[in-house]
């Protein structure tokens, strides 16, 4: 009698709430209970609380336990490093019900390895929000048909973007071809106005570069993939080649190689292992072009574009894309559409729970009051649907990483909402048209990289000692004199391939041949 | 040739031992500029504006001094309880690792012990061996002393190499102070208690001032082992706040995620300083047995 009481009392519900919420087989007399990880920064004070206990987890507690009759708890764990903590903790067996991770290596290898739950089945039950709202990104997850990660949906995949002083290009008289707020400029004219800077003494080096870890390609990129033949450009060598091997990019380091040799880029760009001096070339107007991930520096009045504007009022700053010769902009790359992982370890036995959660989690209204607040009270909705979060002032301590919560979602999962968004109450005023530029220049012209649905052995043995070969490749390649250039490629492309990178593409043809 | 000590003849120093003085005296130098001017940087960086220290003008005095950074780090109640914290860990685990130090290096420092050789091999082994991180873990969440402050004093109570260098301070104490002692009626715990640990005292300081060290230092367990925020110590916190900007995996897998706060180099510099408060402290109080500890465990006389 009490049991199906509970389940029309249920049922009921359920139509209240406009059968939004998935239908939960628990009830009030017999809750279910899940453990839900959570990235700490270290960044709230204790009036806020701390990453387990703020108003927004409470308020996620409570709607879940009404609607879901699930017990949420939240377990800390630091957010540097934290995938290795979160390794060891599902190892030790005392993992949450819910972990992540961005690394998808390391989940192909749990999968191999029988240390993820099935989910399968989960899904199918109770994942109906989860299997319309993410239907994009599930099948990243699956493996051999089996669905073991939830792939969070990734709203923003625009990544890179050069930028160039417009200032400095009026003070040498330069006509900037400009489309729809994004300027063009073929390489060879890139070098021409950069010799022209420096011949005038406007600045000593013009080109802001830096290898970001000493492996990384972000301040490059932009400018070599300009060459990149994209004949030669299939699905195969996109999937199984380093860029560094792709038809045309040879010539594109053989350009930086001449840019450096010019005196046109820092001599000793390569020896920071971090961007310190990067942002400060910028923000002290010694640079005049750079490339980078197109929403770092601008954010906030703090970093440093904001710092150029205090330093420089009079500074002008445009998103450009780096051309070739026939005006075709560099093919660069885009972020993958899915972002986090999401997980459940093998001997949990909440997954039901777990899918509930996710499930929950990426109905659209439990979205908005995680990734934007409350309406009227922390944003204004617009005739587009999209949120202005600049009219209602919220105290900002109100809200500290609350989207760390929100794990399906990575942003807005509706591009269109996230471009007319990008401009937050902390983006300097100076350059808020310039983020909107830079983010269509991200999209001008893109590729999307490619995920293996089965892990690549070799590259889990190899990945860091390569990667450092790579940047080895990518630094000496350019700082070499020219007459080198030929020689220096060669020899450490040679010794990239018997290093173990011939395995490590011979395998990924194989799998990608299957 | 040397002169009586009553005439006022300077006895000149062979020219190579000056030049030797100077170059050593300048290496030193040399040396301890480089261990304080980067102190002095992060210290002139939280002192200073956010504009100053992006635009690269400050390197050792403060520019366009501001207190912020420190009116926000001091009202982190998270950062003042993480401090709070790991002080009480420390106490804790120098007591106990002191303590327990000494009931183990006292017996094998008696040749009489029973069993003193297959004891010795069984500790020694532990320098050189061990579980691994996982199989650690795995006890400590077995023994249930995950998220509790012991999972981060236990594990490293005794440390081999301290308690070598306290059997060798032990056996070099004249066995004919403990004969006298035993002849008199006393036993083992009396020897102990009233006679070795008193001629002991600078070398139990330098042993508890190691493990202090070591335990203040220590961020990896702290790491793995403590999920609750409340209860992490300092140095997971710092490394949290310092590790926010320059994390560049991070940033680069989560991408534009709007709502992500970077700390300034500000506040890091800040928390920096913040932490470095207690240890220096304490240091000059025990510099000389800091000092005396290098040397301890070497031949006497």
């Amino acid at each position: 009698m009490k049991k199906t009481l509970a389940l029309v009392l249920s049922l009921v519900m359920i139509l209240v709430l406009g059968a939004a919420a998935a239908e939960s087989p628990f009830t009030a007399e017999n809750p279910g209970t899940l453990t839900v990880a959570v990235y700490d920064r270290s960044n709230m004070n204790s009036d806020y609380g701390t990453a387990i206990d703020n108003a927004w987890t409470r308020w996620i507690q409570e709607k879940v336990a009404e609607d879901l009759h699930i017990n949420v708890e939240y377990v800390a764990v630091a957010r540097s490093g934290a995938e290795s903590t979160m390794t060891t903790m599902l190892a030790g067996q005392n993992a949450p019900d819910i972990i992540f991770y961005y690394d998808t290596n390391r989940v192909s290898d749990f999968v191999a390895q029988g240390g993820l739950a099935d989910l399968t089945e989960a899904v199918e039950l109770y994942g109906e929000n989860l299997k319309t709202n993410l239907a994009s990104t599930l099948p990243y997850g699956q493996y051999d048909g089996v669905q073991y990660a939830i792939p969070a949906k990734r709203g923003d995949i625009g990544h890179l973007s050069s930028f160039i002083r417009k200032d400095w290009l009026d003070k040498i008289g330069y006509e900037l071809k400009m489309v729809d707020g994004v300027g063009y400029i073929s390489y060879n004219d890139l070098e021409m106005v950069m010799k022209t800077w420096k011949e005038q003494g406007i600045c000593e080096y013009p080109m802001a570069m830096t290898t970001e870890n000493g492996t990384e390609a972000e301040t490059m990129s932009p400018i070599y993939m300009a060459f990149l033949d994209e004949s030669g450009f299939t699905d195969e060598v996109r999937a199984t080649l380093p860029d560094v091997m792709w038809p045309g990019i040879k010539d594109g380091y053989a350009y930086l190689n001449k840019l450096y040799n010019e005196g046109l880029i820092q001599p000793d760009w390569a020896q920071f292992a971090d961007e310190t001096q990067f942002n400060n070339a910028i923000s002290t107007g010694k640079a005049g072009f750079w490339a980078h991930a197109y929403w770092q520096g601008i954010k906030t009045q703090n970093e440093f574009m904001g710092i150029l504007a205090q330093n420089d009022p009079t500074a002008e700053v445009v998103a450009v894309c780096v051309t070739n010769d026939d005006g075709v902009p560099a093919k660069i790359d885009q972020y993958p559409e899915y972002g986090m992982f999401i997980v459940v370890p093998v001997y949990s036995k909440h997954v039901n729970e777990a899918i509930l959660y996710l499930d929950w989690m990426s109905i659209y209204e439990n979205f908005e009051v995680i990734n934007y607040g409350f309406e009227g009270e922390h944003y204004v909705r617009r005739a587009d649907g999209s949120h202005d979060t600049t009219q209602v002032a919220p105290d900002a301590s109100e809200r500290i990483s609350v989207p760390d919560l929100m794990l399906v979602y990575n942003q807005n999962p509706d591009s269109k909402c996230v471009e007319s968004e990008l401009i937050t109450p902390s983006v300097p005023e100076k350059w808020q048209e310039l983020y909107k530029n830079a983010f269509k220049a991200a999209r001008v012209n893109t590729y999307k990289p490619y995920l293996f649905s089965k892990q690549i052995v070799s590259e889990s043995d190899y990945s860091a000692s390569l990667a450092e070969k790579l940047g080895e490749l990518r630094v000496k390649s350019i700082t070499c004199t020219p007459e080198m250039f030929e020689a220096t490629w060669d020899e450490l492309s040679a010794e990239y391939l018997d290093m173990g990178g011939q395995t490590v593409i011979d395998e990924k043809v194989s799998v990608f041949n299957e | 040739m040397s002169e009586s000590s009553t005439q006022k003849n300077k006895i000149r120093e062979p020219l190579g031992d000056r030049i030797l003085k100077v170059v050593v005296v300048l290496l030193v130098v040399l040396l301890t500029l480089c261990c304080i001017l980067p102190i002095l940087n992060i210290a002139a960086t939280s002192f200073s504006s956010a504009r100053a220290i992006t635009s690269n003008e400050v390197v050792f005095l403060p520019v366009e001094f501001s207190l912020d950074a420190y009116k926000t780090v001091f009202s982190s109640g998270p950062l003042l309880k993480s401090m709070a914290y790991s002080i009480l860990i420390t106490l804790i685990q120098v007591a106990l690792s002191v303590t327990m130090t000494v009931l183990i290096a006292y017996p094998l420092s008696e040749t009489k012990l029973v069993g003193r050789k297959p004891i010795w091999m069984f500790v020694l082994f532990t320098m050189y061996f061990s579980g691994g991180m996982i199989p650690l873990y795995l006890l400590l969440n077995d023994l249930n002393m995950l998220n509790t402050m012991w999972s981060l004093i236990l594990p490293g109570a005794i440390s081999t190499y301290n308690m070598i260098l306290m059997r060798t301070y032990f056996s070099s104490i004249p066995s004919a102070l403990k004969e006298a002692a035993l002849i008199d009626g006393a036993d083992d715990a009396t020897v102990l208690m009233k006679i070795i640990l008193p001629l002991s005292k600078s070398m139990l300081a330098t042993i508890a001032l190691f493990y202090g060290v070591s335990r203040w230092n220590a961020v990896q367990d702290g790491l793995i082992y403590i999920t609750d925020p409340n209860k992490f110590i300092l140095q997971v916190r710092l490394k949290n706040i310092i590790m926010s900007s320059s994390a560049l995996d991070e940033m680069i897998s989560e991408g534009n995620n709007n709502n992500m706060m970077l700390q300034s180099d500000q506040i890091r510099s800040a928390s920096l300083c913040f932490s470095i408060l207690p240890v220096m402290l304490v240091y000059p109080f025990l510099q000389k047995y800091f000092v005396k500890g290098v040397m301890i465990g070497s031949v006497k006389g």
